[in-house]
């Protein structure tokens, strides 16, 4: 178990630069969850980790020691591939037992009857097994032990796969989108075990996915990534509440965060359409304000808000969402969380006046990074929000 | 608690990126030598094989065809176009070239018609179908002088059941395989006979490809009769299996040579004398080695024309 | 089957079955031919099954006029031979063209598509040349050599191993297997269906070369068996078709076999080839 250093790298492939200055420092023991739109580089990130590929600048630490000169076998990882990888004419035990056995037998005791002849290899070969077994124990695969991967379904090879890489006790489990290929119910549960996983071994994991879902439930610490950068490193609870970046918030959360603009006036208090109570910020330019589904509320007969008006609204059972569109044109169309029983009466075409909860709102600016907000008047009631 | 934004780790700016430590750039260049290494360790052996056994061997063919070497002779001289001149006035090659052509002529569009006849009577009904197809593929795994040695029994002028049935018709058969106007005939026959069941796998695969609703869409869009789905499916959507076939028999068709070396030797008369036999007797019994090259650059000169039109037509296809 | 007796149908069975009464024609009469004695054959008439039953006499003579088992055990020799050595070439090149990036890949495929179009007629007389100076004419060497770059197994192998997931080629290196490990341990037994296909058409193509045996093979014990088949026959005196037929039976019987017991591969062996087109 160790910790995983990644100190400005860079890659280039033919004339884009999909990996630009990254720098990532991943303590022990740590879930990290690389998580980004498609082609942010978040997967050719974790191939430099692994020793596939090398990149052209920068340096990665495992354990504190820098393996850029080392092959990913020679690396203490393991790894598990969105396709599972898994070798179709090897049984599962075969499979599992692979990576012990390129390392710890010598080529002439790989030889089919060789290694039954040398004392050493047949010792070897023993405390192999046992590994193998443990191994087999831990994910449940005891009686798809001789099968090959054709025969097994796409979870019970996922955790062929996972067993792969946990037999050889590696310093970082890396893990490139391997649920992707799963269904949705699969997925839920393979999730938990793979968190599982992480509980009971205690060891370093990496673990790449376009899906925020997976990213925010199973991690201790989140990386998104966009166009090769990471725009920030945090604990899940800390990257939806406090997202660094406009593009952060837009991508963790669902459905997806609502982004009204906003001014500074003269004094220096936020002018926003809906906001229930003043804001103060230092910024200036074209400022955004971000508010998420949940954040809004129904306004009061008597209250002022956020003109708009009901374009559809949707009932999952325990809530509803409201599709709005705002009457002032720059503020487009608006997703609001609310009651089933307040959305209940709302018909397409009608009226509603939303309002925004004073610490729930975002505050982005020019260049896309969050500011500072202080309450204008009354003394600020920041983490406290308004849950509708 | 949200933590203090100034707080959250910065990015260094994406302008610079740092430059390559040393350690980096010794382990690039390692692994780029490492795949250097492995990519041509890999594949040089069969580079060499290539080189050693094909290209360097058709060079020397193309150098041969411009001397007048013949085999075990102590000197060598450098003739020019010479051995091209003699071929253009010689009888006997020019039998034997147009008789390759007539005799492609003959077995191309025979065993292709025959060969997708096959393939679509089979395919069209699951009844004897894998029968069928084994039967009509048997042929192939035979060896072909052995089968040829038996048609040859069996176009025996008086003993062979081909003459013996047609006797009762009042017909009296021919000598096959030693009248002048049968034998190359005879010999093509035999060709169609093995080529069919080949030809008809090839088409087998090229009707599974074409996608069973495209002949739904067909009947609902009015064709009724089978022909008419013929021509608006199965037609356009094997012309690219139809080029191929037509390539491959063609290019086999000019490799006669084992019923001719097994049956006729060329005869009688040069009247089933074909370019490879011909070659293989200028230069190996004959021995005027540097004459028969010159023969083997026009074998040669042949298959690319072939080829080359094949291409242009499927490149003509591929445009409409 | 509950579909009706149309007259399409029958006439379908029809003529399929004419044509392969044409396609057995060879087979069967050869065989029948094989079992009658020489007074039978040279009788006139025709007759299916034999009156006489001279089998035993034929094939025995069949062995005496010639080496029969020496001619198909040549043929095993030959084509095992030549075999062994296109897998040992082709496979590591066709996966150093797939899945390796390096600076002489588009030579090295440049160079497989041209050769595709050479046949072994082309190279024969320089070879022959160059066998004749070393002293290897008439050898197995000469019988073998030639034979062991098989472009079209490159060109087949590198289209199969191109659909081979790149992820189970980066799991192979993860776990640490070398490159030469990974083309032998890895990339061949997730091939094995082009693998045996071509196996089959390699076989079958060099079991029944006459051409390039004829030029370089003078001596009986090293005929392989389609050249077998002309020593054969030239060492008719007479014309006796009993133990002809015979000969041809015994000689055409392995692969025949062969067929019969492996139809499906077989098969797959020549549409894999049409696929290349």
């Amino acid at each position: 178990m160790a910790s995983l250093e990644i100190s400005a790298v860079s890659k280039r492939y033919a004339a884009s630069a999909v990996l630009r200055n990254v720098s990532l420092s991943v303590p022990d023991g740590a879930f990290l969850t690389l998580v980004g739109p498609s082609g942010c580089g978040k997967s050719t990130l974790l191939r430099i980790v692994s020793g596939l590929e090398l990149q052209e600048a920068g340096e990665v630490r495992i354990g504190g020691q820098p393996v850029s000169h080392l092959r990913p076998s020679q690396r203490d990882i393991a790894m598990v591939f969105q396709s599972y990888a898994l070798y179709p004419h090897m049984t599962v035990e075969q499979n599992i037992a692979i990576p012990l056995i390129l390392r710890r037998l010598r080529l002439h005791e790989r030889l089919p009857m060789v290694a039954r002849l040398l004392p050493r290899a047949r010792a070897e070969l023993a405390a192999i097994r046992t590994e193998v077994d443990r191994v087999i124990a831990i994910l449940g695969l005891e009686t798809l032990r001789h099968r090959r991967p054709a025969e097994l379904s796409g979870g019970q090879r996922q955790r062929v796969a996972v067993g792969r890489a946990m037999v050889r006790r590696p310093a970082v489990f890396l893990m490139d989108e391997p649920l992707s290929n799963l269904d949705a119910k699969l997925r839920v549960h393979m999730r938990s075990e793979i968190a599982g996983l992480h509980r009971r071994l205690g060891a370093t994991f990496v673990y790449v996915t376009h899906d925020q879902v997976e990213a925010m439930t199973m991690s201790t610490l989140v990386a998104v990534m966009m166009e090769g950068e990471i725009l920030q490193v945090a604990p899940p609870a800390e990257i939806y509440a406090a997202p660094a970046d406009v593009r952060v918030a837009e991508f963790i959360g669902s459905p997806k965060i609502n982004v009204l603009p906003a001014t500074r006036r003269a004094d220096g208090v936020l002018e926003a359409p809906g906001l229930s109570c003043a804001l103060r910020v230092e910024a200036a330019g074209a400022l955004r304000l971000g508010v998420r589904p949940e954040a809004f509320r129904l306004a009061a007969p008597d209250e002022a808000g956020l003109a708009a008006r009901v374009v559809s609204t949707e009932h999952t059972g325990p809530e509803a969402y409201l599709h709005a569109l705002a009457e002032d044109p720059q503020a487009g169309p608006l997703i609001a969380r609310l009651a089933p029983a307040e959305a209940a009466g709302l018909a397409p075409g009608a009226q509603v006046t939303l309002r925004i909860a004073p610490g729930a709102a975002l505050v982005f600016g020019a260049d896309g990074r969050r500011v500072e907000t202080r309450a204008a008047t009354a003394p600020a009631t920041a983490g406290v929000r308004h849950a509708v | 608690m949200p933590s203090d934004l100034a707080a959250l780790p910065r990015l260094a700016a994406t302008s610079d990126p740092v430059p390559a430590s040393p350690a980096l750039r010794r382990a690039r260049r390692v692994r780029a030598v490492g795949a250097a290494l492995t990519g041509w360790g890999l594949s040089l052996p069969a580079g060499l094989l290539m080189l050693a056994i094909i290209l360097i061997p058709t060079l020397s063919a193309a150098v041969l065809a411009v001397t007048d070497y013949q085999l075990g002779a102590r000197s060598v001289r450098f003739v020019a176009g010479q051995n091209f001149a003699e071929l253009w006035n010689d009888r006997v090659f020019w039998r034997a070239f147009t008789n390759t052509l007539v005799y492609t002529l003959m077995t191309v569009p025979t065993s292709v018609a025959l060969g997708l006849g096959a393939a679509l009577l089979i395919e069209s009904d699951p009844l004897g179908r894998t029968t069928f197809r084994t039967i009509y593929f048997l042929p192939v795994t035979a060896l072909l002088v052995a089968m040829a040695t038996v048609w040859e029994f069996i176009l025996h002028p008086q003993l062979g059941l081909v003459n013996q049935l047609l006797r009762p018709l009042g017909i009296i058969g021919p000598d096959w395989l030693s009248h002048p106007d049968w034998v190359l005939t005879s010999l093509a026959f035999i060709f169609v006979w093995q080529q069919t069941g080949y030809n008809m796998i090839l088409f087998l695969a090229g009707l599974k490809a074409v996608p069973s609703e495209l002949y739904q869409a067909a009947r609902v869009d009015g064709a009724d009769r089978a022909i008419d789905r013929f021509v608006m499916v199965t037609w356009p959507g094997l012309a690219a299996t139809t080029l191929f076939v037509v390539l491959i028999t063609t290019l086999y068709s000019f490799r006669v040579f084992d019923t001719v070396a097994a049956l006729t030797q060329g005869g009688p008369a040069n009247a089933s004398n074909v370019l490879l036999y011909n070659i293989y007797r200028e230069g190996f019994v004959y021995l005027r080695t540097g004459y028969a090259s010159a023969m083997v650059l026009v074998f040669l000169a042949m298959i690319l024309v072939v080829v080359l039109l094949q291409m242009r037509a499927s490149r003509a296809r591929g445009r409409a | 089957m509950t579909r009706g007796w149309s007259a399409g149908r029958i006439a379908r069975l029809a003529v399929l079955t004419a044509g392969a009464a044409v396609m057995l024609m060879p087979f069967l009469w050869g065989f029948i031919a094989s079992l009658k004695p020489a007074a039978e054959i040279w009788s006139g008439r025709i007759t299916f099954w034999p009156e006489q039953m001279h089998a035993v006499e034929n094939y025995t003579e069949a062995f005496r006029r010639a080496p029969l088992g020496r001619f198909l055990l040549n043929g095993v020799i030959v084509c095992a031979g030549i075999l062994l050595f296109q897998l040992l070439f082709a496979i590591p090149c066709a996966y150093a063209l797939s899945k390796t990036r390096f600076r002489g890949r588009t030579l090295i495929f440049g160079a497989v598509l041209v050769c595709l179009l050479i046949p072994i007629h082309v190279t024969a007389i320089p070879l022959y040349i160059g066998f004749a100076r070393v002293g290897l004419l008439n050898t197995y060497a000469a019988l073998i050599a030639p034979f062991t770059i098989s472009v079209f197994g490159i060109f087949l192998f590198r289209q199969f191993f191109s659909a081979i997931p790149d992820d189970l080629i980066a799991a192979a290196r993860v776990d640490g297997f070398s490159e030469w490990a990974i083309v032998w341990r890895v990339v061949v037994p997730a091939s094995w269906p082009a693998i045996t296909a071509f196996a089959i058409f390699s076989v079958t193509n060099h079991w029944n070369d006459l051409f390039w045996p004829f030029i370089v093979i003078q001596s009986t014990d090293l005929a392989p068996p389609a050249l077998g088949v002309i020593y054969f026959r030239r060492d008719e005196t007479g014309v006796d078709f009993g133990p002809m037929m015979a000969a041809t039976m015994i000689v055409t019987a392995p692969l025949v076999v062969a067929f019969l017991f492996a139809q499906r591969r077989f098969i797959d062996g020549i549409t894999l080839s049409g696929v290349k087109g």
